[in-house]
Protein backbone atom coordinates (compact mmCIF):
# COMPACT_ATOMS: atom_id res chain seq x y z
CA UNK A 1 0.00 0.00 0.00
CA UNK A 2 1.04 3.78 -0.12
CA UNK A 3 0.92 6.30 2.40
CA UNK A 4 1.48 9.70 2.24
CA UNK A 5 3.30 11.41 5.21
CA UNK A 6 2.66 15.46 5.44
CA UNK A 7 5.18 17.06 7.66
CA UNK A 8 7.44 20.20 7.32
CA UNK A 9 9.77 18.19 9.27
CA UNK A 10 12.20 15.81 7.21
CA UNK A 11 13.05 14.56 10.67
CA UNK A 12 9.47 13.28 11.10
CA UNK A 13 9.31 12.84 7.25
CA UNK A 14 11.90 10.29 7.67
CA UNK A 15 11.05 7.75 10.86
CA UNK A 16 7.48 7.79 9.27
CA UNK A 17 9.21 6.36 5.96
CA UNK A 18 11.22 4.11 7.92
CA UNK A 19 8.61 2.69 9.97
CA UNK A 20 6.39 2.59 6.50
CA UNK A 21 9.02 0.95 4.54
CA UNK A 22 8.98 -1.92 8.30
CA UNK A 23 5.62 -2.50 7.85
CA UNK A 24 5.86 -3.14 3.56
CA UNK A 25 4.47 0.17 2.55
CA UNK A 26 5.88 2.58 -0.03
CA UNK A 27 5.60 6.26 1.41
CA UNK A 28 5.32 9.20 -0.62
CA UNK A 29 6.55 12.66 1.32
CA UNK A 30 5.57 15.96 1.48
CA UNK A 31 6.54 19.04 3.67
CA UNK A 32 3.69 21.07 3.79
CA UNK A 33 0.03 21.14 2.29
CA UNK A 34 0.29 22.72 -0.84
CA UNK A 35 3.11 19.91 -2.10
CA UNK A 36 0.40 17.36 -0.60
CA UNK A 37 -2.20 18.01 -2.87
CA UNK A 38 0.46 18.05 -5.97
CA UNK A 39 1.31 14.23 -4.67
CA UNK A 40 -2.27 13.74 -4.69
CA UNK A 41 -2.85 14.50 -7.98
CA UNK A 42 -0.53 12.63 -9.00
CA UNK A 43 -0.92 9.66 -7.11
CA UNK A 44 -4.01 10.14 -4.85
CA UNK A 45 -5.65 7.31 -6.62
CA UNK A 46 -3.18 4.98 -4.84
CA UNK A 47 -3.00 6.24 -1.58
CA UNK A 48 -4.34 4.55 1.25
CA UNK A 49 -3.26 6.67 4.39
CA UNK A 50 -2.35 10.33 4.87
CA UNK A 51 -0.58 11.14 7.77
CA UNK A 52 -0.68 14.51 8.42
CA UNK A 53 1.19 17.05 10.48
CA UNK A 54 -0.91 19.91 12.12
CA UNK A 55 1.61 22.93 12.47
CA UNK A 56 2.85 23.53 8.96
CA UNK A 57 3.85 26.53 6.65
CA UNK A 58 0.82 27.86 5.06
CA UNK A 59 -1.98 25.91 5.31
CA UNK A 60 -2.01 23.89 8.65
CA UNK A 61 -2.79 20.43 8.90
CA UNK A 62 -6.52 21.06 10.05
CA UNK A 63 -7.31 23.06 6.82
CA UNK A 64 -5.41 20.38 4.54
CA UNK A 65 -7.90 17.48 6.16
CA UNK A 66 -10.91 19.83 5.13
CA UNK A 67 -10.14 20.57 1.68
CA UNK A 68 -8.95 17.11 1.82
CA UNK A 69 -12.56 15.75 2.90
CA UNK A 70 -14.17 18.32 0.63
CA UNK A 71 -12.63 16.63 -2.90
CA UNK A 72 -14.28 13.43 -3.86
CA UNK A 73 -11.24 12.55 -5.11
CA UNK A 74 -9.88 11.40 -1.68
CA UNK A 75 -12.47 12.05 0.66
CA UNK A 76 -12.33 8.18 1.28
CA UNK A 77 -8.80 8.22 2.21
CA UNK A 78 -7.95 7.81 5.64
CA UNK A 79 -6.28 10.72 7.76
CA UNK A 80 -4.20 10.19 10.83
CA UNK A 81 -3.27 13.60 12.74
CA UNK A 82 0.70 13.29 13.59
CA UNK A 83 1.20 16.37 16.06
CA UNK A 84 2.29 17.85 19.12
CA UNK A 85 -0.58 19.35 19.59
CA UNK A 86 -2.35 17.32 22.45
CA UNK A 87 -5.33 19.96 23.71
CA UNK A 88 -8.87 18.61 23.40
CA UNK A 89 -9.73 21.10 21.43
CA UNK A 90 -7.28 20.28 18.50
CA UNK A 91 -8.57 16.73 18.71
CA UNK A 92 -12.42 17.40 18.40
CA UNK A 93 -11.61 19.53 15.64
CA UNK A 94 -9.88 17.23 13.90
CA UNK A 95 -12.46 14.25 14.14
CA UNK A 96 -15.09 16.75 13.38
CA UNK A 97 -13.15 17.20 9.99
CA UNK A 98 -13.00 13.79 9.16
CA UNK A 99 -9.52 12.84 11.05
CA UNK A 100 -9.52 8.70 11.44
CA UNK A 101 -7.21 8.95 14.40
CA UNK A 102 -5.07 10.85 16.07
CA UNK A 103 -1.52 10.34 17.39
CA UNK A 104 0.29 12.82 19.74
CA UNK A 105 4.47 13.66 19.38
CA UNK A 106 6.26 12.03 20.67
CA UNK A 107 5.31 8.54 19.36
CA UNK A 108 7.09 5.32 19.71
CA UNK A 109 7.64 3.44 16.29
CA UNK A 110 5.67 0.28 17.90
CA UNK A 111 2.37 2.96 18.42
CA UNK A 112 2.41 4.42 15.40
CA UNK A 113 3.00 0.69 13.51
CA UNK A 114 -0.18 -0.32 15.52
CA UNK A 115 -1.86 2.80 14.45
CA UNK A 116 -1.20 2.47 10.64
CA UNK A 117 -2.31 -1.10 10.61
CA UNK A 118 -5.27 -0.18 12.20
CA UNK A 119 -6.24 2.11 10.11
CA UNK A 120 -5.45 0.02 6.87
CA UNK A 121 -7.88 -2.46 8.64
CA UNK A 122 -4.54 -4.98 9.16
CA UNK A 123 -5.28 -5.50 12.71
CA UNK A 124 -2.66 -3.65 15.46
CA UNK A 125 -3.77 -2.50 18.65
CA UNK A 126 -4.10 0.92 20.55
CA UNK A 127 -0.90 2.37 21.58
CA UNK B 1 11.54 38.70 25.28
CA UNK B 2 10.02 37.30 27.95
CA UNK B 3 6.95 38.53 29.78
CA UNK B 4 6.03 37.78 33.47
CA UNK B 5 4.71 34.79 34.15
CA UNK B 6 2.39 33.94 37.69
CA UNK B 7 4.95 32.90 39.98
CA UNK B 8 2.77 29.99 40.67
CA UNK B 9 2.99 28.57 36.85
CA UNK B 10 6.55 28.83 37.00
CA UNK B 11 7.10 25.47 38.58
CA UNK B 12 4.44 23.19 37.06
CA UNK B 13 6.07 24.75 33.65
CA UNK B 14 9.90 23.95 33.99
CA UNK B 15 8.49 20.27 36.22
CA UNK B 16 6.19 19.91 32.70
CA UNK B 17 9.48 20.91 30.16
CA UNK B 18 11.78 18.39 32.19
CA UNK B 19 9.63 15.62 32.24
CA UNK B 20 8.79 16.45 28.04
CA UNK B 21 12.87 16.24 27.53
CA UNK B 22 12.76 12.82 29.49
CA UNK B 23 9.62 11.86 28.03
CA UNK B 24 10.80 12.64 23.86
CA UNK B 25 14.55 11.59 24.43
CA UNK B 26 13.61 7.87 25.66
CA UNK B 27 10.40 7.80 23.41
CA UNK B 28 12.30 8.61 19.77
CA UNK B 29 15.38 8.79 20.65
CA UNK B 30 16.09 5.74 22.50
CA UNK B 31 18.75 7.62 25.34
CA UNK B 32 18.82 7.50 28.82
CA UNK B 33 19.34 10.57 30.13
CA UNK B 34 19.65 11.52 33.85
CA UNK B 35 19.20 15.21 35.53
CA UNK B 36 22.37 16.31 36.56
CA UNK B 37 21.54 20.20 37.98
CA UNK B 38 19.80 23.58 37.38
CA UNK B 39 20.98 27.00 37.99
CA UNK B 40 20.03 30.47 37.12
CA UNK B 41 21.16 32.18 34.21
CA UNK B 42 20.94 35.87 33.22
CA UNK B 43 20.88 35.24 29.33
CA UNK B 44 20.70 32.04 27.14
CA UNK B 45 24.20 31.22 25.24
CA UNK B 46 25.46 28.71 23.41
CA UNK B 47 29.03 28.37 21.91
CA UNK B 48 30.10 25.76 19.04
CA UNK B 49 27.67 23.37 20.05
CA UNK B 50 24.45 22.13 18.23
CA UNK B 51 21.18 23.88 19.76
CA UNK B 52 17.21 23.98 18.98
CA UNK B 53 15.32 26.88 20.05
CA UNK B 54 11.89 28.19 19.98
CA UNK B 55 9.66 31.21 20.79
CA UNK B 56 6.83 30.46 23.25
CA UNK B 57 3.60 32.99 23.32
CA UNK B 58 0.38 33.47 24.38
CA UNK B 59 -0.38 32.33 27.25
CA UNK B 60 2.97 32.10 28.50
CA UNK B 61 5.41 34.19 26.69
CA UNK B 62 9.14 33.31 26.25
CA UNK B 63 11.67 30.82 24.92
CA UNK B 64 12.74 27.39 25.60
CA UNK B 65 15.94 26.32 23.95
CA UNK B 66 18.41 22.98 24.02
CA UNK B 67 22.09 22.85 23.38
CA UNK B 68 24.73 19.75 23.27
CA UNK B 69 27.77 19.14 22.17
CA UNK B 70 27.81 18.28 18.10
CA UNK B 71 28.51 14.87 18.74
CA UNK B 72 25.66 14.36 20.63
CA UNK B 73 23.36 16.45 18.89
CA UNK B 74 24.35 14.23 15.61
CA UNK B 75 24.28 10.88 17.77
CA UNK B 76 20.31 11.97 19.12
CA UNK B 77 19.51 13.07 15.46
CA UNK B 78 21.07 9.68 14.24
CA UNK B 79 18.43 7.25 17.03
CA UNK B 80 15.55 9.24 15.64
CA UNK B 81 15.70 8.56 12.16
CA UNK B 82 17.21 5.04 12.59
CA UNK B 83 20.61 6.63 10.31
CA UNK B 84 24.18 6.19 11.06
CA UNK B 85 26.00 9.22 11.54
CA UNK B 86 28.15 9.18 8.87
CA UNK B 87 24.95 9.72 6.79
CA UNK B 88 23.33 12.28 8.16
CA UNK B 89 23.60 15.59 6.42
CA UNK B 90 24.03 18.80 8.25
CA UNK B 91 20.63 19.79 7.58
CA UNK B 92 19.44 16.86 8.42
CA UNK B 93 21.09 17.44 12.10
CA UNK B 94 19.36 20.87 12.39
CA UNK B 95 16.31 19.53 11.15
CA UNK B 96 16.60 16.95 13.82
CA UNK B 97 17.51 19.28 16.25
CA UNK B 98 14.64 21.51 15.60
CA UNK B 99 12.21 18.50 15.82
CA UNK B 100 13.29 18.20 19.08
CA UNK B 101 12.79 21.46 20.68
CA UNK B 102 9.38 21.33 18.86
CA UNK B 103 8.89 17.76 20.09
CA UNK B 104 9.56 19.27 23.94
CA UNK B 105 8.06 22.47 23.76
CA UNK B 106 4.66 20.55 22.80
CA UNK B 107 5.26 17.83 25.15
CA UNK B 108 5.87 20.70 27.92
CA UNK B 109 2.25 22.45 26.72
CA UNK B 110 0.26 19.30 27.17
CA UNK B 111 1.82 18.39 30.76
CA UNK B 112 1.65 21.91 31.73
CA UNK B 113 -1.95 22.03 32.10
CA UNK B 114 -2.62 25.41 31.01
CA UNK B 115 -4.31 26.33 28.03
CA UNK B 116 -3.69 29.14 25.37
CA UNK B 117 -0.05 28.09 25.11
CA UNK B 118 1.58 28.46 21.20
CA UNK B 119 4.77 27.45 19.64
CA UNK B 120 6.71 29.32 17.10
CA UNK B 121 8.35 27.09 14.19
CA UNK B 122 11.71 26.10 15.70
CA UNK B 123 15.40 27.17 14.67
CA UNK B 124 18.46 25.19 15.08
CA UNK B 125 22.02 26.29 14.40
CA UNK B 126 25.32 23.91 14.40
CA UNK B 127 28.86 24.59 14.16
CA UNK B 128 32.02 24.69 15.71
CA UNK B 129 32.25 28.76 15.33
CA UNK B 130 28.67 29.87 16.56
CA UNK B 131 28.69 32.24 19.37
CA UNK B 132 24.68 32.96 19.69
CA UNK B 133 23.16 34.80 22.66
CA UNK B 134 19.89 35.40 23.62
CA UNK B 135 19.06 38.69 26.10
CA UNK B 136 16.36 37.88 28.52
CA UNK B 137 14.31 39.98 30.66
CA UNK B 138 13.91 37.32 33.03
CA UNK B 139 16.18 35.09 34.08
CA UNK B 140 16.84 31.51 32.40
CA UNK B 141 16.01 28.67 34.41
CA UNK B 142 19.21 26.45 32.64
CA UNK B 143 18.70 23.02 33.07
CA UNK B 144 21.58 20.40 33.00
CA UNK B 145 20.99 16.58 32.09
CA UNK B 146 23.69 14.16 31.41
CA UNK B 147 23.35 11.82 28.23
CA UNK B 148 25.49 8.85 28.33
CA UNK B 149 29.61 10.88 29.45
CA UNK B 150 27.98 14.44 27.67
CA UNK B 151 25.78 17.20 28.90
CA UNK B 152 22.86 18.70 27.08
CA UNK B 153 21.22 21.55 28.55
CA UNK B 154 17.55 22.73 28.45
CA UNK B 155 17.42 26.79 28.97
CA UNK B 156 13.79 27.19 29.77
CA UNK B 157 12.82 31.15 29.85
CA UNK B 158 9.39 32.58 31.07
Amino acid sequence: MILLTVDDSRTIRRVISGIGAMLGHEVLEAEHGNQAFEVLEERGHEVALILLDWNMPGMNGLEVLKKAKADKRWKHIPVMMVTTEGERDYIIKAVQAGAAHYLTKPFTQEGMAARIMETLGQGGTES
Amino acid sequence: MSGPVPPEQQEPLAEALKTSLLDVLETMAWSAVKLSREEQHSNFMVRGEACGVMRVHGAVTGLIGLATSQYTGKELVSRIVGLSTDMLQPEDITDGLAELANLIGGGMKAKAGISGIHLDPPMAMVGQGILAEWKTEAMTRVITFEVGRDQLRLYANF
